[in-house]
């Protein structure tokens, strides 16, 4: 099984291997240091039995004073190894929970490919995000991206609280069982 | 990607500018920094040097000289260089202007210049601090901190309260760890900047560094005071006040704890209960709390502390149970402590299962059963960590439903996590035969039986990941053959044509097992992991033309996948790479591969100058000394010690086969006649023109799209939106990526040029400071040793590995070597003797092999190869006398199960002139896929 933890600074070369494993996204070591050193709360790992690190979640927050305060994923990835085991959702969940409890931010945002139906799956049935807007040639490759965003609970106004419920009542009705399982998703910065 | 690469260079000016910038952000009541003051200081070797009279400049050009260091503090290079040109038409021998010119062309990367304008600058005015200080960071440019410290405080003795240059030589003290000097430096900031945020939290950490732990802690109390008193802002903005409150906080609570002596956790207890309200981060002061209150023996209220983290969500954080158990069981604060060190999923009731009773462990499994599981029904740490501490008869009960889940999911991975329930105590899962017979894999076995009617797919996966662990690869490759024709889903058939795949590479067939994998990559293209199996197979196949092809089908975007491989540090890759060269006796790449993983660390290590500040003013004070320390230990890391041993053996194989003038190029004409001498030259000179023209060809592609990229960016900007336009100009200017250089040497050749006995001395050297724990450092700093003929330093590396791990065929082989070598050698220091001897535990060289000769019939199949080689050289045996020694003992004891194995007993057998055919011809009977042993 896995262990689902806060990062410390000596997970991070692994994480940066991880992250390689999975996804065309990658970046050099000082970014995740950078991450690590300036939001040490939002960095996620989850260890398998030898203490490897089979999935990770990198996030931080915007510093725009425009915006209300908010948190970014900036990557998230489980090695197809694990998939199945809802890693993904509980690494993301762990994160949120931070980002609203230390940071204080009011809803949190993320890309994605829109060509990556299992991460989008988690994100909006699972996760509750919804898209915000279509970002055109967002990846390297030239591949659209989605902007989604969750609104914490909290900051919801009451029509949004009722909707969410709505749509949840939906699903559960569809799925009968949703244990969110977590395939290779991916964000990018 | 482009991206990040921009918010790095954002966020991480590292210049002149910057400190400039943020002095002025802390100070804007104090007056502009001090001019250079020119009066000598006492001690100044300069100091009968009196500065030339044109250092001073007239107005005109004294102001041009402040337009340059605006100009350079905004990076505008090319502006600042044509004014440093304005000022030296009239005074050529400014030595300040001349300095400054010599940074900014330094900047523009144009470094020998650069050198040469700032020691012309030096030369003209030795007593500025401002020649001085450029030097230094030009220095520190080239990373070369030790030059930068001396500039820095040449600089200091000319003007020694500056505190830009106090500041910049912190910084590189902190870098170097020089512990002593960054605390007095910080100290003498203080002094002078008692009014700046900035100093007081460097001078607290820079005496937590230097253990200084109470002086730490009341520099940190009288900065709150100060806070408190509205004197001093906390954070840079408002916004940030509170997360650097409760940072600053916890900080001083880690400094508290650190303390050792008597009463320090009730200190530290005290402290945290105080500022229970200041503190955002809750999940760390819950779990600092019950750390603390194991440490001070306090149960119960441990217990609470940890229950609480499990209840707030952490049910899935092993670091949470080994706190929780450790409070249930009453472990005394030292076991405590190395229990909450561990890392994985060991918990206290399986690690220590055998020291605790089993009323102690009942207890425990009862807590989880009646209070957390009904806690929360998902959480799968709460089921699965029982499990690994019952007996056999309760874990078939309790199993049964787990395992049932986990098949009707499908969870791949289920195979992986039950075998860890057998190799808890001690058991090594490289052995089948102790895993077959251990009470814990016959109930899992059981069990997948029993339920492989209900869930016909993912059960019988199962029972391919048992017969794999078992070593039985063909029953596990029928029955993976049985799931493939069952599969619908693309996905799940992907993941079974992987363990396909796996099992084939066991059994020897990597061809088939390639075919397999890529089989499985196909099926989903967009999936990078199992295109990265794909590409390692590939490369365990020396197939690595098409290994590069397949990585670079995620790195295309980035047009060369080798460049973007190192560039984005991916070691695995480059480690596979390099072995796949060495195997093949390619040295030169090989090594190419070893060094490149050698470069990452070295990055790895210099990418924490950038956050020395950044830290400071951003409050995460604890994430930053964990990072410090982590930096202290970055070489001790896999992928490093592995790139450092694949280098030693490269160069000690070119030490045995040191380069032919053919190798390294040019042909050998002393050995032909004349005329062959001319065609040789002709050839080699038509071969160099259509290099040439090759390599012109190419360089005009690569213009061409150079110029198509540049005009598809120029278009994109265009189109961009006005937002921040100003800003991402001054990024992309700075950000304009050069392609990346053409590799001149992809042979390596400038490599394998290298002094061996220097490049071995530099990796073993570099393994026995930064993993002298690891038993590595010290056999292979033995083969250089020995190779150098060096046998008192080889006699204490196999001491110290010895020490490590005395049970090892690798160090038994090492003894022996030594013992025979010292054994021919005339006239030995009498201190070697000794110390072979005890290696030796008093025996003769012969005797000592003569002994593990005896006991071969017991021995797994490495060890049995290394006694036979050793029999060999010190003549115990005969060449067919050492043979039977691998022979007779087959292929079904120890390590036998593993091709690799017993390839490397064939390779031994070569080596030695034994029978190889008597042993290849068994191994083809087992592995009857196997193309290695034909």
């Amino acid at each position: 099984m896995v262990c689902i933890r806060m990062a410390t600074s000596a997970d991070l070369i692994q994480m940066q291997s991880t992250n390689l494993w999975c996804l065309p996204e990658n970046y050099q070591l000082k970014y995740y240091l950078y991450h690590i050193l300036s939001w040490p709360q939002l960095l996620f790992v989850a260890e398998d039995n030898g203490g490897k690190i089979v999935g990770y979640v990198l996030a931080k927050m915007e510093e725009d004073d425009t915006q209300p305060k908010h948190g970014h994923i900036t990557s998230l990835a489980v090695l197809r190894s694990h998939r199945k085991r809802g890693i993904a959702t509980l690494l993301m969940t762990q994160t949120q929970q931070h980002m609203r409890q230390i940071f204080k931010a009011e809803y949190v945002s993320l890309h994605v490919r829109k060509s990556n139906q299992a991460a989008f799956h988690l994100y909006n049935e699972t996760l509750k995000y919804e898209v915000n807007d279509v970002e055109k040639g967002y990846y390297a490759d030239g591949e659209d991206a989605y902007d989604m965003r969750c609104v914490f609970e909290e900051n919801l106004s009451e029509e949004g609280k009722k909707d969410r419920k709505k749509k949840l009542e939906e699903a559960m009705a569809k799925l009968k069982v949703d244990d969110g399982e977590g395939k290779t998703a991916e964000t990018s910065n | 990607m482009w991206k990040t690469t921009v918010i790095i260079k954002i966020v991480f000016r590292v210049s002149y500018a910057q400190q400039n910038t943020s002095r002025l952000t802390y100070l804007p009541a104090l007056p502009p920094p001090p001019l250079p003051k020119l009066s000598p200081t006492i001690g100044n070797p300069f100091s009968s040097m009196p500065p030339k009279p044109s250092q001073t400049l007239p107005k005109r050009e004294s102001s041009l000289f402040k337009d340059v260091m605006h100009l350079y503090e905004k990076k505008s290079y090319k502006k600042g260089l044509k004014t440093t040109d304005q000022i030296l038409k009239k005074h050529p021998s400014h030595g300040e202007t001349l300095a400054m010119r010599g940074l900014i062309l330094r900047y523009l990367d144009r470094k020998d210049e650069a050198i040469e304008n700032i020691k012309k600058g030096l030369m003209n005015n030795m007593m500025s601090h401002v020649c001085w200080h450029v030097y230094g960071l030009v220095h520190r440019a080239d990373r070369n901190y030790v030059e930068a410290i001396k500039c820095y405080k040449q600089a200091l003795r000319i003007d020694k309260d500056n505190m830009q240059i106090l500041r910049d030589l912190s910084l590189l003290q902190i870098q170097m760890r020089d512990l002593p000097g960054f605390s007095s430096t910080r100290s003498q900031i203080m002094e002078l900047g008692p009014g700046l945020r900035f100093n007081w939290i460097a001078y607290a950490i820079s005496c937590h560094l230097n253990n200084n732990l109470s002086t730490a802690v009341s520099v940190i109390d009288s900065f709150v005071a100060q806070v408190d008193a509205d004197a001093m802002k906390i954070s840079e903005t408002e916004r940030e006040t509170d997360f650097c409150k409760s940072e600053l906080q916890m900080y001083k609570n880690m400094i508290l704890m650190e303390g050792g002596e008597e009463g320090s956790a009730e200190k530290a207890m005290e402290h945290l209960k105080e500022v229970e309200k200041e503190v955002l981060d809750v999940g760390a002061w819950l779990f600092r709390k019950g750390e603390l209150e194991l440490k001070m023996s306090k149960f119960s209220d441990a217990e609470t502390s940890f229950f609480a983290l499990l209840e707030r969500g952490q049910t899935e954080d092993y670091r949470v149970h080994r706190g929780y158990q450790c409070a249930l069981l009453n472990l005394p604060p030292s076991t405590s402590a190395s229990q909450l060190s561990l890392k994985g999923m060991t918990t206290p009731i399986s690690s220590l299962q055998s020291t605790l009773s089993s009323t102690q462990i009942t207890a425990v499994l009862e807590k989880y059963k009646t209070t957390l599981e009904p806690l929360n029904a998902r959480s799968n740490a709460f089921k699965r960590i029982p499990l690994s501490a019952m007996p056999p008869a309760l874990l078939e009960e309790n199993l049964r439903p787990y395992m049932e889940k986990m098949l009707k999911k499908g969870v791949p991975s289920l195979g992986s996590d039950l075998i860890a329930l057998v190799a808890v105590d001690g058991v090594s899962l490289k052995d089948p035969q102790s895993i077959k017979s251990h009470p814990n894999f016959k109930c899992i076995s059981k069990l997948t039986t029993e339920l492989k009617p209900s869930a016909e797919l993912w059960g019988t996966f199962l029972e391919v990941q048992l017969s794999e662990i078992t070593g039985d690869y063909e029953s596990g490759l029928t029955l993976i053959d049985f799931c493939i024709s069952k599969v619908t889903d693309d996905k799940e058939k992907g993941d079974l044509l992987e363990r396909k795949a796996r099992l084939l590479k066991l059994s020897g067939d990597i061809t088939a097992a390639v075919a397999s994998v890529d089989e499985a990559r196909e099926l989903d293209k967009a999936d990078r992991y199992i295109n990265n199996k794909t590409t390692k197979y590939l490369l365990r196949a020396g197939e690595e033309e098409k290994a590069e092809a397949t990585i670079g089908l995620f790195t295309r975007h980035e047009a060369n996948p080798t460049h973007n491989l190192f560039e984005m540090q991916c070691s695995w890759y480059e480690l596979e790479y390099g072995r796949a060269m060495h195997e093949r006796g390619d040295v030169g790449k090989a090594l190419k591969k070893y060094v490149s993983v050698e470069k990452h660390f070295e990055d790895f290590s210099d990418d924490q100058f950038d956050f020395h500040n950044y830290c400071i003013r951003r409050m995460t004070l604890r994430a930053y000394v964990d990072i410090l320390r982590l930096e202290d230990h970055i070489w001790d890391n896999k992928f490093y010690i592995s790139a450092a041993c694949g280098a030693i053996d490269c160069y000690l194989h070119l030490a045995d086969n040191p380069l032919s003038a053919e190798d390294l190029g040019d042909p050998d004409y002393s050995k032909m006649s004349a005329a062959e001498k001319k065609k040789a030259k002709a050839a080699a000179r038509k071969k160099k023109k259509k290099e040439e023209e090759k390599e012109a060809a190419e360089k005009a592609k690569k213009e061409e799209e150079e110029k198509k990229k540049a005009e598809e960016k120029a278009k994109k900007e265009a189109t961009k939106e006005g937002e921040n336009k100003e800003e991402d100009e001054e990024e992309e200017k700075e950000d304009e990526k050069k392609p990346p250089a053409e590799d001149k040497d992809p042979k390596g050749l400038e490599l394998m040029k290298k002094d061996w006995a220097e490049e071995c001395e530099k990796f073993a050297s570099s393994l026995r400071l930064h993993c002298p724990q690891n038993v590595l450092a010290w056999l292979k700093s033995f083969d250089v040793y020995l190779r150098m003929d060096k046998l008192d330093e080889a006699c204490d590396a196999l001491a110290k590995a010895k020490e490590l791990d005395c049970a090892s065929f690798e160090l038994f082989s090492r003894v022996a070597k030594l013992g025979w070598k010292v054994k021919g050698v005339n006239a030995v220091d009498p201190s070697i003797i000794e110390k072979l001897s005890a290696l030796l535990g008093g025996a003769s060289v012969e005797d000592f092999v003569k002994a593990s000769a005896k006991t071969v019939g017991e021995l797994g199949l490495t060890w049995r190869c290394a006694v036979a080689e050793a029999a060999v050289l010190t003549k115990v045996e005969d060449a067919s006398g050492a043979s039977k020694f691998v022979v007779n003992g087959g292929l079904e004891s120890k390590g036998g199960h593993l091709v690799v194995n017993c390839v490397n007993a064939t390779k031994a057998l070569k080596r030695f002139g034994g029978d190889d055919k008597a042993w290849t011809d068994l191994c083809k009977k087992k592995f009857t896929r196997a193309k290695v042993f034909d």
